[in-house]
């Protein structure tokens, strides 16, 4: 799997990370963030944008919580966490798309043609205020972002597109640059190496998509033990119509509209007592995540998924509620004022 | 093709292409990953974070890992 996405995005990631060079080269480092507030405390929350977001009153969770730690967002849940009085700490991108990826921030290029030409935001079930009347939703959107960049620090990986870093810049981020590890850093000719050489900065394990590079930098850069995650589902619920998953259009492609369910998993959260099903990419996504889960909890750094839905379940991750987590959180902070 | 591929050899015994349910669901799985791939990149067993010949990192993944069954091809 980690040589398809290399064959698949490797060669983008490449061309964005050119053009970023002199960008990227005399920016911040995402390690510049250990010197900011975001590193205080052991605790912080990740929120990716899976459909278990919009199913509960996350946001109130959240708010009601009193959790003060650093809140890192994917850039797709970005508009989700401005919409309900959120300012993350801190954004992630990293999807080389050159297209679909600014949406997220409100593309100021965005007409009729661009959305005739591209059905994702109609069909994705990430954000449903993507779906529907989708210039209205951009507009409302490039207010938000363009009134909370000020306030928010943005993670930019070198492979992300000209239009996102145009973007961040217009709206006044804070931005720290970092490098996807496309490959393994021990080749000497390899991806990452050639990319850390065009600009200096690290080579970020981003488990293959950008909810896993949050938790990632929220322990591998920023030193956090203790990490909430919602909003990671890497599947969907049962009553999603195929048409509305990640990669619908091409696995009609490949297996043809009347085949098309035998592309997908299966699989029952115990915890929920609640069955999900989940799309080839989604559970390499899940796997990979288990993996470094449970290497990371080797090294004392706690996983708790409060996503409420979903198949994120494993060794190295506590599936619990979001009151638990900020509970847990709390309880640190305690312990380090008697300590 | 294995008209192309023949060895130079004949064997004792008759070997049989290995054929079995799993190979229809595996050929599909290699398929569907390398269509779809990720958003980005994942090695593993690798450390977090790389910061270059002197940097200092750490968090190596072990040799076996779950996602290592990805391996295979």
């Amino acid at each position: 799997m980690e040589r398809y996405t290399l064959d698949r995005v490797g060669g983008l990631a490449l061309d964005n990370a050119r053009f970023n060079q002199v960008a990227a080269r005399d920016g911040a480092s995402i390690l510049a963030l250990r010197e900011t507030e975001l590193a205080a405390g052991d605790a912080a929350l990740v929120i990716a944008a899976g459909p278990s977001l919009h199913r509960q009153d996350t946001a109130g969770m959240i708010k009601a919580s009193g959790f003060r730690g650093p809140i890192i967002a994917t850039e797709s849940a970005m508009a989700w966490c401005l919409r309900n009085d959120i300012v993350p700490s801190l954004v992630v991108t990293v999807d080389p798309h050159r297209e679909r990826i600014v949406r997220w921030f409100g593309d100021p290029e965005l007409d009729a043609t661009a959305i005739a030409r591209d059905d994702y935001y109609a069909r994705q079930d990430m954000d449903p205020n993507f779906r529907f009347n989708q210039l209205e939703s951009n507009r409302e959107l490039l207010g938000l972002v363009n009134q909370s960049g000020p306030r928010m620090r943005i993670a930019v990986a070198s492979s992300a597109s000209q239009a996102v870093v145009k973007r961040c810049a217009e709206t006044g981020m804070s931005v720290y640059w970092w490098n996807p590890m496309l490959d393994d850093y021990d080749a000497a000719e390899g991806f990452s190496r050639q990319l850390h050489r065009l600009n200096g900065k690290p080579c970020l394990n981003a488990g293959g998509n950008v909810g896993s590079a949050c938790w990632v930098l929220a322990h591998a850069v920023l030193g956090k033990t203790k990490i909430g995650i919602v909003g990671m589902d890497f599947s969907y619920y049962g009553e999603t119509s195929y048409r509305e998953t990640q990669y619908y259009n091409e696995l009609v492609e490949m297996l043809g509209a009347e085949r098309i369910a035998e592309a997908f998993v299966h699989i029952h959260n115990p915890y929920l007592r609640r069955d999900f099903f989940t799309d080839p990419a989604y559970y390499w996504y899940r796997m990979a995540f288990l993996e470094m889960a449970e290497q990371a909890a080797a090294d004392g750094i706690r996983t708790y998924n409060c996503t409420g839905g979903g198949i994120l379940f494993g060794s190295g991750i506590d599936f619990v509620s979001f009151a638990e987590f900020a509970a847990a959180a709390a309880d640190t902070k305690v312990s380090k004022v008697q300590g | 093709m294995s008209k192309l591929l023949r060895g130079n050899f004949t064997p004792k015994s008759e070997v049989a292409a290995k054929k079995n349910e799993d190979d229809l669901e595996a050929k599909f799985e290699r398929a569907a990953l390398a269509r779809l791939g990720g958003s980005i990149g994942y090695v593993s067993r690798k450390k977090f974070l790389w910061s270059g010949e002197t940097g200092e990192d750490k968090n190596e993944l072990p040799a076996a890992g779950r996602a290592a069954q990805y391996d295979h091809d």
